[in-house]
């Protein structure tokens, strides 16, 4: 990924909770709480994308993942993994796209 | 045809001064010029025959001259008013002889006549008698009724007035009436208007017949102009009541008391006149205001988007109105495929099913470099309508078009290597997924996901806002007018109609620029404004759910919808002026008579609301120039000035009394009006109209001043 001056790394943590697998992205203080157990949550995904594409208009962005010392579900570290590697893709195609237009 | 029936060409008095004399070469020159028909040379108390018959000559072709004197006429106490003699070219030698006889012993400077003296002499000579009439040395009216009385044919008398003006009134009044030039300096003749007589004559025999108003010459004269038969309606609504009357290619008056069917007659008229598609012009006073709403109705104004300069957005508005979130992947699947996989090593060593999908703009590029391509065909054309030639050198001319062509080849070649590279990619992506689909059928595993949907949802949304915002720009205030002259008023000046073109704008712009409801554009408007705040928040569903029904409810589909076009009446600083009643007659009185390519014009009661000095300085004079230009004109009114100084070739007057409506058909020059239906039931031409035209005789004198108003 290649990443100019003005690109902003935002973190991603990966813990569990009352035994619910949740990744959380936090994006400027804002935290988007994903439950990995929920079969839906396209809603809060959404929300998620939202702000994720309002900081992109003005800056390359990258998310970085984070998992909490205790956190032993190898299953969910793949999932994570594999989802913020696609995701980080994407925010580097849709940045590109910005700033063409 | 002009007349001059007082006119100098010889200092015979010492108060004449030297240049009433006038050379043969200087005369035909003036009178050429001036265009008269007509002279009667008149000089003081004396007649040079030898003169007369070299003037005569001279003239021939274009005129023809008549032998006269002006004389002194001497009454009560060495008193003296002048009196101007026409006789019959015919009789010239014996005019000559008896003004000899008349004037021996005396020379023109201290002769002075007896009225029953002269009227001995000439009156068997066949003359014309011409008093000053108001104008000095004026007959006074023991003299006037002496001279009437003494005449053997009371017609032969003419008043002679100062000018054409004073002419006009004392007609008006029925008096009847002339000016000459009385010319004092012949480098300035024609220093007057002269007066012109309605009906061509040929001869003096003829002006005598017109005097003693002979129906016979009259016909003929006026049969010299075209006139047809036309049937007229004057009741409304009832075509079993019907009318023929004949009208001539001049001016033609309807008179009549009120609500006898004037304006029906000029209405049905029109309706002839259109069923036969001759152009017309036409004039209801009692309609200008419909007439005014008929030129300020938008019908013919186009809402579009060119009108202002603007974009019509049709796109933006397909990509609004069909707008909806590209869902984000469940992580569910994520987890799915993670719970499924099995890690086979040959699965491992293909290494396929961990390939995505390539970034998708959906077209983007393509359309950019495509309209890229569009703007340069469209310079290239530009280009080919200007000669370069006129501004470039040869040199440079043929540079710039190099550089037009590269720039199209160029953009050409990335036209056509942008769709290789789109068409590449999306035969990657197709082969990708099914590459997927078919190893996760293989090995039951679930299918891994293609992405997280992030750059499908960010690039739906992004291209709503880049629509909502091109909108937006394109829905700002702005407005455009072009003007078209409606007419001139007096103090107004011009008065002109302005076609608006406005963008819906809050606060400015009114319902009546709009079909349809404003209030939902407003809605609308506002919406999009919304809607482009919350395109890349989360709470936009709702809104934008709102903002496809509205358009669909509106059937909005361009920024056409938003146009708002508008038509009103400006003055000459474009600021909103609704005319009078008084300037709106005067401005459609003006377009009907300026309206050149009509044959036939139509004026109903053209007086009302108008001022009578306007009427007879500028109306009048352009209704008789219509009837000189040999155009039809039709005029129903009750103005003096109008139906009696036009000198209507025909005269249709309707009456109503005790036995019903009655239709008179007439004319000033035979001063009879004739029941259509009855040929023995006549009336004075004359008597009626000086009743019917604005109350009757005594009305007529105690506007003496109106009419002469702004003298």
């Amino acid at each position: 990924m290649s990443q100019g001056d003005d690109s902003r790394i935002l973190q991603a943590r990966l813990f569990v909770e009352n035994e619910i697998d949740y990744l959380e992205i936090d994006i400027d203080g804002k935290k988007h709480r994903l439950n990995l157990n929920d079969k839906d949550g396209q809603e809060q995904i959404k929300r998620m994308f939202c702000d994720l594409v309002e900081l992109l208009e003005s800056t390359a962005l990258s998310i970085e993942l984070e998992v909490a010392d205790d956190y032993d579900n190898a299953l969910m570290k793949e999932v994570s993994e594999s989802y913020i590697s696609d995701l980080n893709d994407e925010l580097e195609d849709v940045r590109a796209n910005i700033v063409d237009e | 045809m002009k007349v001059d029936f007082h006119c100098h060409t010889r200092s015979f008095k010492s108060g004449d001064g030297e240049m009433r004399n006038v050379n043969d070469e200087l005369f035909v020159k003036k009178i050429t010029s001036a265009d008269v028909g007509i002279v009667a040379i008149t000089n003081h108390n004396a007649f040079d025959k030898v003169q007369y018959k070299r003037l005569k000559q001279g003239v021939a072709a274009v005129c023809d001259v008549w032998p006269g004197v002006e004389l002194d006429i001497g009454y009560g106490d060495s008193k003296r008013y002048h009196l101007i003699v026409i006789c019959n070219p015919r009789n010239i030698d014996l005019f000559d002889k008896e003004l000899r006889r008349i004037t021996s012993g005396f020379t023109a400077e201290n002769f002075v006549g007896k009225i029953d003296e002269v009227v001995g002499i000439f009156d068997p000579l066949d003359c014309i008698f011409m008093p000053h009439f108001h104008k000095s040395p004026a007959i006074p009216p023991e003299e006037l009724e002496a001279l009437d009385s003494l005449l053997s044919n009371k017609n032969r008398l003419i008043a002679e007035a100062t000018n054409v003006h004073s002419m006009g009134i004392f007609v008006t009044h029925g008096v009847n009436c002339i000016a000459g030039s009385d010319i004092k300096d012949w480098n300035l003749y024609p220093n007057m208007e002269l007066p012109e007589l309605r009906l061509e004559i040929d001869n003096f025999e003829h002006l005598c017949m017109l005097l003693d108003r002979d129906a016979k010459i009259v016909k003929v004269l006026l049969d010299k102009n075209n006139s047809s038969a036309y049937d007229v309606y004057p009741a409304k609504g009832k075509r079993e009541i019907k009318e023929t009357i004949n009208l001539y290619n001049e001016v033609n008056v309807i008179f009549g008391d009120k609500g006898t069917g004037k304006t029906e007659v000029i209405k049905s008229l029109i309706e002839t006149f259109n069923a036969r598609n001759i152009p017309l012009a036409k004039y209801i006073s009692s309609e200008t205001a419909e007439a005014l709403e008929d030129m300020l109705r938008t019908d013919d104004m186009a809402r579009s988007a060119a009108s202002l300069g603007i974009e019509g957005c049709e796109t933006e508005f397909g990509i609004v109105s069909n707008y909806g979130d590209r869902m984000p992947t469940p992580i569910s699947e994520y987890v799915d495929y993670r719970l499924t996989y099995k890690a086979k090593a040959s699965q491992e060593r293909i290494g396929w099913n961990q390939m995505k999908g390539l970034a998708d703009d959906e077209g983007k590029q393509i359309n950019k470099v495509e309209a890229d391509l569009e703007n340069a065909d469209s310079v290239n054309d530009s280009l080919n309508k200007i000669k370069l030639k006129e501004y470039l050198s040869q040199e440079e001319a043929h540079s710039l078009n190099q550089l037009v062509r590269l720039l199209s080849k160029k953009i050409d070649q990335k036209y056509h290597k942008e769709i290789i590279e789109y068409q590449s990619l999306l035969l990657v992506n197709f082969t990708v997924e099914r590459y997927k689909y078919y190893v996760s059928a293989k090995t039951g595993n679930a299918q891994p996901p293609s992405s997280t949907g992030f750059a499908k949802f960010a690039l739906n949304r992004l291209q709503l806002k880049s629509a909502l915002d091109s909108i937006s720009k394109n829905l700002k205030p702005k407005e455009d007018s072009n003007y078209e002259v409606l007419g001139h008023t007096g103090e107004k000046g011009r008065i002109d109609i302005e076609s608006r073109y406005r963008m819906l704008n809050h606060g400015v712009s009114s319902y009546k620029e709009f079909d349809g409801n404003i209030t939902n554009l407003y809605k609308v408007k506002d919406l999009i404004h919304k809607v482009n705040r919350l395109a890349l928040k989360h709470n936009l569903d709702q809104d934008i759910v709102e903002l496809k029904t509205l358009l669909s409810d509106q059937e909005i589909i361009s920024t056409d919808s938003f146009i708002g076009v508008y038509k009103q009446t400006v003055d000459k600083l474009h600021q909103p002026y609704d005319p009078s009643n008084g300037e709106r007659s005067i401005i459609f009185i003006q377009r009907a008579l300026n309206d050149k390519d009509a044959r036939v014009y139509l004026l109903d009661e053209p007086e009302l609301s108008m001022a009578n000095s306007y009427i007879d300085e500028i109306i009048r004079p352009k209704i008789s120039e219509l009837g000189k230009q040999k155009k039809m004109v039709v005029l129903a009114t009750h103005n003096a000035n109008l139906a009696v100084r036009t000198l209507p070739y025909s005269t249709v007057y309707r009456a109503y009394g005790a036995d019903g409506y009655k239709t008179y058909y007439g004319n000033p020059f035979t001063n009879k009006l004739v029941n259509i239906a009855d040929s023995h039931d006549t009336k004075e031409w004359k008597e009626v109209s000086m009743r019917i035209l604005e109350g009757g005789r005594d009305a007529f004198y105690d506007r003496g001043g109106i009419y002469e108003s702004g003298r």
